[in-house]
Formats: structure tokens, C-alpha cells, sequence
């Protein structure tokens, strides 16, 4: 601790706590003496040149304003710390300790050279520096005397980079980076944790033996010299100290430890911070129990039969929850409840029995009692959201609120997915927060997996958004179904108009079409009859009186003329089918088919046809056309028979919708590619001079049957016969 | 039948068309009954003819009427109407002869007390038949007021 004997002689003697106090007074004298200072420098000043300032005490004694005028400073003293490359100088002369702030190339220095520093006076970030330094070494110096100071002084900043000494218990002691600002990482250094009753302050020690095992410090009352730095805010704010500290041999020890801290008696939980001499000695303690919530490297949670506590530490191990566990660390004053802090802890092996958890179901109202120990309590869901490492889910339960926390390691998707306004049962560590006045104000559930979790009630699907949507979306349905219906029926009337329009136009067109043909031949009629007469005339007074040619001749024009008049009834009577029927009635259908037997009277009797027909129906229809049907039906079966007796046979078969009459003959039959061409007008199949005919008969058939809704075909073979099938609607609104 | 063949038969024929005309009277000759037929070409012609008006003052009133429907200026049933309205001449029997064969025609001439409706056969020898047996039942079997 003390310097070599090659040293130059400084104003202070090594060591003696004599020398200490007279350089104490001597340094208040300067003190006082620098305060008045910048009453004379105010004049200096206003000559255009600053006094220099030669002496620590002088510099800390500007204010921050004064400071900031670059005072010229030349000093010679001892380099109390040196670690430039983390901007660390702190320099002490005869008067006190001061920051000089190296920006540049730093010097080759250590700590413990004696120099000159000239340079400019500064603000600084918290107390006043030197500026812009040269430093020159002039040699090797001892460290000057430390002043004694309790570590409650040192907190109020006015010590800030003096070389001061500090008692207090080690509560850690561990090789970390010194980090700085701008830096990730820093040189390795020996930090310990020193307390003083409720205070810490951290010692930073650069030099040290790093084979060395320095955890028999922690528990140890200690003094520590080392130059003071205050640890601020942006706002130039004082938030606590740090020491800087030469060496281990600036670390005194004053009081022994405990040779295995893990021997100490064992302690109930619920002693921390009570009036027992283990706990106020501010010395380790020693608890045991199970292990009921582990954040490896933070902070672990232990119940015994007297109660938990929440022990920082920031240590791993491979430890589980429900392990027993031997732990020791430093009772602190908690949030609500006492704290081990510094904490240390090995596994002692699975527990025999298991804390049952505490159940707040039916708590009325939340208490802090119940704190640091394993409760279940059920609550509904809110919401959740990620703080840090931990999902956090946001609980009500009986009017108050309270957080769930669970480590977000990727296990925790299911829980994402449960629906809001679940109701949930917890199991987990209870953890209050307190006000100022160590009032609970706010409760959280520190869950250790999933498993901690379980969906008792899932909520009603029916929930505001959900119904808000669902109107919505009821609301669009019917709005597009009304424009879609208001659409549609446009389109329903135009198309509807369209048709009516077209119906009228087809209905005219064919109305036209009947009137001409009609008006044709009636009136073709009446020229014809007068050329069919008169050649009539001219054959029956003249025959035989004007020779074999003009005979020849009369009788192809009456022949024309006769043909041409069948071809103009038939057409007259084609043309009436639709203009002149009557209306549809209910017609016996054997009176309309005896009707047409009467008509054919003739044909039958020269054919010698035999006709049989089974009872026919009464059905809803024109019986004039009915019968037409019939008549020329038979006619054509007798007219179109070979050699044989012509044997003819009606029926008629009941269908849902529709009566399905069939004339069948064993005469000359139909080659069926002819079967549609035959309904057609003036469609003949035959020579006149075999069949007469003038081709209409059936395409008058096919008129009727389709007024009638119904349809009419041929089945047939050639010399097989045919059979004839027509049918009438049962529904007498078919009439067209 | 013995008394009225004392004079010969007035027979008024309404009938447009000359070759009708002239087929009709070629009918009646060969009928066995001897006829004197007039002609009117029209409704009004006939009418007048009838009532003896303008130039038919000397006009004989017919024993029988032949008349078609369809005639200019007057047709068959206006004719008609108006002969079976007047006292005088709805005595005498209209025998209405045409081509149609509807059977509204039919239906509407009788309406309008038409003696009877006959469809001029288109086959010559028909029609010759048809005239004589008009001219046998009128003129021979029927028994007519003086």
C-alpha cells in the first residue's frame, strides 16, 4: 500500500492518522481561500488576462458558469487512478482530488505518477475539471492519505473525485467488463458490491490477481480507498458513486468471514428484517426451502413453513422448481416484503413435501399478504401484451386488476391464442408493488410455464365487435339484396316487357298471316269456281262437237280447276284451324271419333275396313276439331292400305298431364325418315294418281293437336303399317 | 202448282258478278220451270228495284229473290234486314245463294229471317242440280201468297 522509498517528498506523509487530519485542515484553509478566489479573478479578468490557477481546491471551488471560462491551470500531483482508454484520470494535489478530461493521444502514465498538469479549467459533467491537458511525468509518488468518509456522505456528490476511503460489508465480488458509454465491452476488473446499512456503492479494482478467489471477501467489513466518481444522469444529476480503486491493496480487511457461509444457522423465511441479531448485523444469512419460481441469473423464489422470499442472485444453476434449496444472501428492505439480495443458493435435491398453493378464489379484496408465496387465483382475461422477455397478461378478478407474467420462451403460442375475456385459474408467485408508503398498489402473478395456466370458461362468442360485424355484415346483405332484387325485378320488367311486346308482335304476324290465307282463298275461290264452271259448261253442252283435242283439252281444265279448288279448301281449312275453332269444352271423344266415322262412311264401305276402338275419354277440347282429327287420321289409314283388308284400332292412354290417342293400321306404312316432313303442308310421299290428296290433312292434325297443347308423330315401318299418336292437355289453358 | 203456272214466275236475282249472272240463268233453262229473272247489281239497285223507285217504277214485285251476300255499295244482309222490316216485301221469300259456308253466315242470315241459306256448289253439275231443285221446291211445291 505504501510507495516506494524513491519518491519525492509531498506535502503529505505516507501514512498516520495524524497527517490525515492536519492535511484535512490544510485542505479547508485552501478551500476557503479558493471560494474567495473568483472575487479577485473577477478583476483580473477585466484587465483581458485570467489568473492561473494552481492549486485542485481552486478549480473545485469555481461554479459551473466560472468554470466554463478556461481558467489556466497548472498543477503537481499524484495520478490517484489512471485508465485512460476509459477516459478515467483522477489527479490529487496537496489541496484535493480532481477529473482531468483526456481527449487526445493519452500520455504514457500509470496511476501513482507524480506530474504537472497544465491545461484549462471546465464544467464537466458534474463537478468542475481540467481541460485540454499536458501532462508531464516528473515521477513516481506515493498515494496521498485517504479521507475517512461513511458511505451516506459520499452519496451526496461532494466528494466527487477525491481519493477517500469508505467502510462497509462485501456483499459481492466478481471479475466484470468495466463498461463505459459508447463501449460494449471494457477491461476485466474486480467489482465489489459494498454496502453500508442500506446503501451500495460498487469498487471498481483494475489491478487485481485474477487467479485469486475473492469470494471469501463477500460478508467481509472492509475499508476501501479509492479516488470517488459520481455516476450521474444526462441532467448532470448525482444517482450514486463508484469507487475507483487502485489495487486490492487499497481493500483492507477488517473483520474475517465465515469460512462456509453454507453453515450458518438456518433461518425461517419469515425472520428477515426482524429484530434478530443475524438479520440487523447487515451479514449473510441463511435460509432453506422449496424452490417455487427460478429466473436463472435473476431472482428465485423459496417458501418454507413460515412463509417465501424473493431472492435476487444472479446466478445459474441447474436447479427445478420444487427442488429444497440452501440459500444465503443479504436481507434487504423489499417492495413489501424484505428481499435477500446478492443472494447465492445450491440444490439440496427434490423436496419431500410441496407447498400447496395459497387460494386467492375467493379473496374479496387483494391484500399484500400473501406475497412471494405460491397462491392460485382466478381472474378474466383483458388482454395481453410483451414486456422484455415476458408475456404479460392483464387479469381482473372482482373489480381489481392484477398481471400474470410468463417467460416468452416460445412455448407460450397457445396462450396467445386464448380469446380475450377467458376465464383463466393461475397458479403462480404472488408479487406486490407498494406506493411510497409501502402501501399494495399493484399485484402480480409470476407464472413458471404454461402448465400455470388453465382455461376454465372460454367467453361467450357473442361479444360487441362480434355483433357489431355481424349487423354490419346483415346490413350489407340486405342492402346488396335489395339493389340485387331492384335489379333484378328491372330486369324482370324489361325482359317481360320485351317478351309481351314480342308475344304481340308474333300473335299480329300470325293473326296476318291466318287473315291472308284466309282472304286468299276465299277470294281465289270465287274467280276459280267461274273457270271450273265454265270449262264445266263448255264440256256438258259441247262434248263430242268439237273434236277429240278440244274434248282433251276441256277436260285437263277441269280437272286443274277442281284441284285447285280442293288445294284452296284444305288451305281455307288449315288457315281456320286457329281463327275459326270454337272454344275448348268438354267433349266426349267417342262422339267427335263417331262423328268422323260418319264422314268416312263412304271410304269405309268401298275399303271394307274393319275399325275397333277402345272407350274413349272425355276430354277438355274444340269437338269440330277433334273430330277432324279423327277424320283424317282414318281417312289416310284407309286411303294409304295395300292389298289387305284395312283394320284399323283406336285407344287412348292416360298420362299425368295429358290424353295420348293413337290410330293404328296395317296399311302401306311410313319410312320413318320421312316421320316429320309428313306434318308439314303440302307434303306428299306419294303420286297423285296412287293416293289423291293434296297434302294437307296432316299438318292440319298437327295444328289441332298443338291448339289443343299436344303433340302428334308416327311410328311406323314401311309395309308394317303405322300408328299415329296425337295428344290433348288435360288442361284446358293450353289453347292457343 | 197448276195455278201458278198461269203467268210466268218473277225471279229477282241480286248477283254482282256477270259470270254468277249468267251461270244462274243458265241453271234456270235448264230447269223445266219458265222464269222471268231480273237483275240488280247491287244492294240499292235492288232495293229500289223492290220499292219501284227511279227507273224500276214499272218494275214487276218478284215471286222469289236470289241474292248473295257480298255485294258493292249494299250487302246481302243490309238488303236482307231492310226486306224483312217492310211489311210489303218481307213476304217474299230471299234465298240466299253465295259461296260462303260459314257457319256464322249461316247462322247471322237466318237471324235476319232469311228463307233459307244454300252454298253455291263449286262443281257445275251441282250447282245446275241446286238451281233446279230451288226452282222445284219455290216455284212448285211451296205454296206462295198472291
Amino acid at each position: 500500500m505504501a510507495g516506494p522509498g524513491d519518491e519525492r517528498r509531498l506535502p503529505w506523509d505516507v501514512s498516520g492518522r495524524s497527517t490525515r487530519s492536519c492535511s484535512h485542515i490544510i485542505a479547508a484553509a485552501i478551500m476557503m481561500l479558493a471560494t474567495g478566489g473568483p472575487w479577485g479573478l473577477c478583476r483580473a479578468q477585466a484587465q483581458g488576462t485570467l489568473p492561473v490557477l494552481t492549486q485542485a481546491a481552486q478549480i473545485r471551488g469555481l461554479t459551473s458558469r466560472e468554470a466554463q471560462r478556461q481558467y489556466p491551470i497548472r498543477l503537481q500531483g499524484v495520478l490517484t487512478y489512471y485508465m485512460p482508454e476509459l477516459r478515467l484520470t483522477f489527479f490529487q494535489d496537496s489541496t484535493a482530488g480532481i477529473y482531468v478530461n483526456i481527449l487526445g493521444t493519452p500520455p504514457q502514465a500509470h496511476t501513482g505518477d507524480l506530474v504537472e498538469v497544465r491545461g484549462v479549467s471546465g464544467a464537466g459533467f458534474f463537478a468542475p475539471e481540467v481541460e485540454h491537458p499536458e501532462i508531464r511525468i516528473l515521477g513516481k509518488a506515493s498515494l496521498p492519505p485517504a479521507h475517512h468518509f461513511a458511505l451516506e456522505d459520499l452519496l451526496s456528490g461532494e466528494q466527487d473525485s477525491q481519493f477517500v476511503e469508505v467502510r462497509g460489508i462485501v456483499h459481492s465480488a466478481r471479475t466484470e467488463s468495466m463498461l463505459l458509454a459508447h463501449r460494449q465491452e471494457g477491461p476485466p476488473a474486480l467489482a465489489l458490491v459494498v454496502a453500508s446499512r442500506r446503501n451500495k456503492f460498487k469498487a471498481w479494482i483494475a489491478n487485481f490477481d485474477r487467479t485469486a478467489d475473492y469470494a471469501s471477501l463477500i460478508d467481509a467489513r472492509v475499508a476501501v480507498r479509492g479516488a470517488c466518481g459520481a455516476l450521474f444522469n444526462e441532467k448532470r444529476q448525482l444517482v450514486g458513486i463508484q469507487l475507483f480503486v487502485p489495487s486490492t491493496e487499497q481493500v483492507q480487511i477488517e473483520e474475517a468471514v465465515h469460512a462456509d457461509p453454507y453453515t450458518l444457522p438456518i433461518l425461517p423465511t419469515s425472520s428477515l428484517m426482524q429484530f434478530t441479531p443475524e438479520t440487523i448485523s447487515g451479514h449473510r444469512i441463511r435460509l432453506q426451502g422449496n424452490l417455487t419460481l427460478y429466473k436463472p441469473g435473476r431472482f428465485l423464489y423459496i417458501q418454507d413453513a413460515s412463509g417465501a422470499v424473493r431472492i435476487v442472485s444472479p446466478e445459474n444453476a441447474a436447479v427445478r422448481i420444487g427442488d429444497r434449496v440452501d440459500a444465503i444472501g443479504f436481507p434487504t428492505a423489499g417492495q413489501y416484503a424484505p428481499v435477500l439480495e446478492d443472494g447465492a443458493f445450491r440444490r439440496l435435491g427434490p423436496s419431500a413435501t410441496q407447498a400447496a398453493p395459497v387460494d386467492l378464489t375467493h379473496a374479496t379484496s387483494m391484500t399484500g399478504d400473501h406475497d412471494a408465496e405460491l397462491v392460485r387465483i382466478q381472474g378474466t382475461l383483458l388482454g395481453r401484451s410483451v414486456q422484455g422477455d415476458d408475456l404479460v397478461l392483464a387479469m381482473e378478478t372482482n373489480g381489481a386488476t392484477f398481471a400474470a407474467l410468463l417467460s416468452d420462451n416460445g412455448s407460450s403460442a397457445w396462450v396467445r391464442s386464448i380469446p380475450v375475456s377467458s376465464r383463466l385459474n393461475l397458479t403462480g408467485v404472488w408479487s406486490v408493488e407498494t406506493d411510497e408508503l409501502r402501501r399494495p398498489i399493484s399485484f402480480r402473478v409470476l407464472l413458471r410455464s404454461t402448465a400455470d395456466i388453465l382455461v376454465i370458461e372460454l367467453p361467450s362468442w357473442w361479444n360487441a365487435t362480434r355483433i357489431l360485424m355481424l349487423v354490419a355484415a346483415l346490413a350489407i346483405i340486405i342492402a346488396v339484396s335489395m339493389a340485387w332484387a331492384i335489379v333484378l325485378r328491372r330486369r324482370v320488367r324489361a325482359q317481360t316487357a320485351e317478351l309481351r311486346s314480342q308475344a304481340a308482335e308474333l300473335s299480329r304476324s300470325n293473326a296476318d298471316l291466318e287473315q291472308f290465307a284466309y282472304v286468299a282463298s276465299h277470294d281465289l275461290q270465287e274467280p276459280l269456281r267461274m273457270v271450273a264452271s265454265y270449262t264445266q259448261l263448255l264440256a256438258r253442252r259441247y262434248q263430242g262437237k268439237l273434236g277429240q283435242d278440244a274434248d282433251e283439252f276441256i277436260a285437263f281444265a277441269v280437272d286443274g280447276a277442281k284441284r285447285m279448288q280442293n288445294l284452296i279448301n284444305d288451305l281455307l281449312a288449315y288457315s281456320r284451324v286457329g281463327k275459326r275453332g270454337s272454344e275448348l269444352r268438354l267433349t266426349d271423344a267417342e262422339v267427335a271419333l263417331l262423328s268422323a266415322l260418319a264422314n268416312v262412311r263412304a271410304a269405309i264401305e268401298d275399303s271394307g275396313a274393319v275399325i275397333r276402338h277402345s272407350p274413349l275419354p272425355t276430354v277438355y277440347a274444340d269437338p269440330a276439331q277433334l273430330a277432324q282429327v279423327f277424320q283424317n287420321l282414318l281417312g289416310n289409314a284407309i286411303k294409304f292400305r295395300n292389298r289387305k283388308t284395312p283394320e284399323i284400332g283406336v285407344a287412348c292412354e292416360e298420362t299425368p298431364d295429358e290424353w295420348c290417342f293413337s290410330i293404328c293400321d296395317n296399311g302401306i306404312g311410313i319410312d320413318p325418315k320421312h316421320a316429320d316432313r309428313i306434318f308439314q303442308v303440302f307434303q306428299r310421299l306419294h303420286s297423285r294418281k296412287d293416293y289423291p290428296g293434296t297434302g294437307i290433312g296432316l299438318a292440319i292434325c298437327k295444328k289441332i293437336a298443338e291448339r289443343h297443347g299436344g303433340r302428334i308423330w308416327v311410328a311406323s315401318q314401311p309395309g308394317q303399317g303405322a300408328t299415329f299418336h296425337f295428344t290433348i292437355h288435360k288442361n284446358g289453358e293450353h289453347i292457343r | 202448282m197448276t195455278t201458278q203456272a198461269t203467268r210466268p214466275i218473277e225471279v229477282l236475282l241480286v248477283e254482282d258478278n256477270p259470270g254468277d249472272v249468267r251461270l244462274t240463268m243458265e241453271a234456270l233453262r235448264e230447269s223445266k220451270v219458265i222464269v222471268n229473272l231480273s237483275v240488280a247489281a247491287d244492294g240499292e239497285e235492288a232495293l229500289a228495284f223492290l220499292r219501284k223507285e227511279g227507273p224500276y217504277q214499272g218494275a214487276p214485285r218478284p215471286d222469289l229473290i236470289l241474292m248473295d251476300l257480298n255485294l258493292p255499295r249494299k250487302d246481302g244482309r243490309e238488303v236482307l234486314a231492310e226486306i224483312k222490316v217492310d211489311t210489303d216485301l218481307r213476304r217474299i221469300p230471299v234465298v240466299v245463294l253465295t259461296t260462303s259456308r260459314a257457319e256464322e253466315d249461316i247462322l247471322r242470315t237466318y237471324n235476319l229471317h232469311a228463307n233459307c241459306f244454300i252454298t253455291k256448289p263449286v262443281d257445275l253439275d251441282q250447282f245446275i242440280t241446286v238451281v233446279a231443285a230451288i226452282s222445284e221446291f219455290w216455284f212448285s211445291v211451296v205454296r206462295l201468297p198472291t
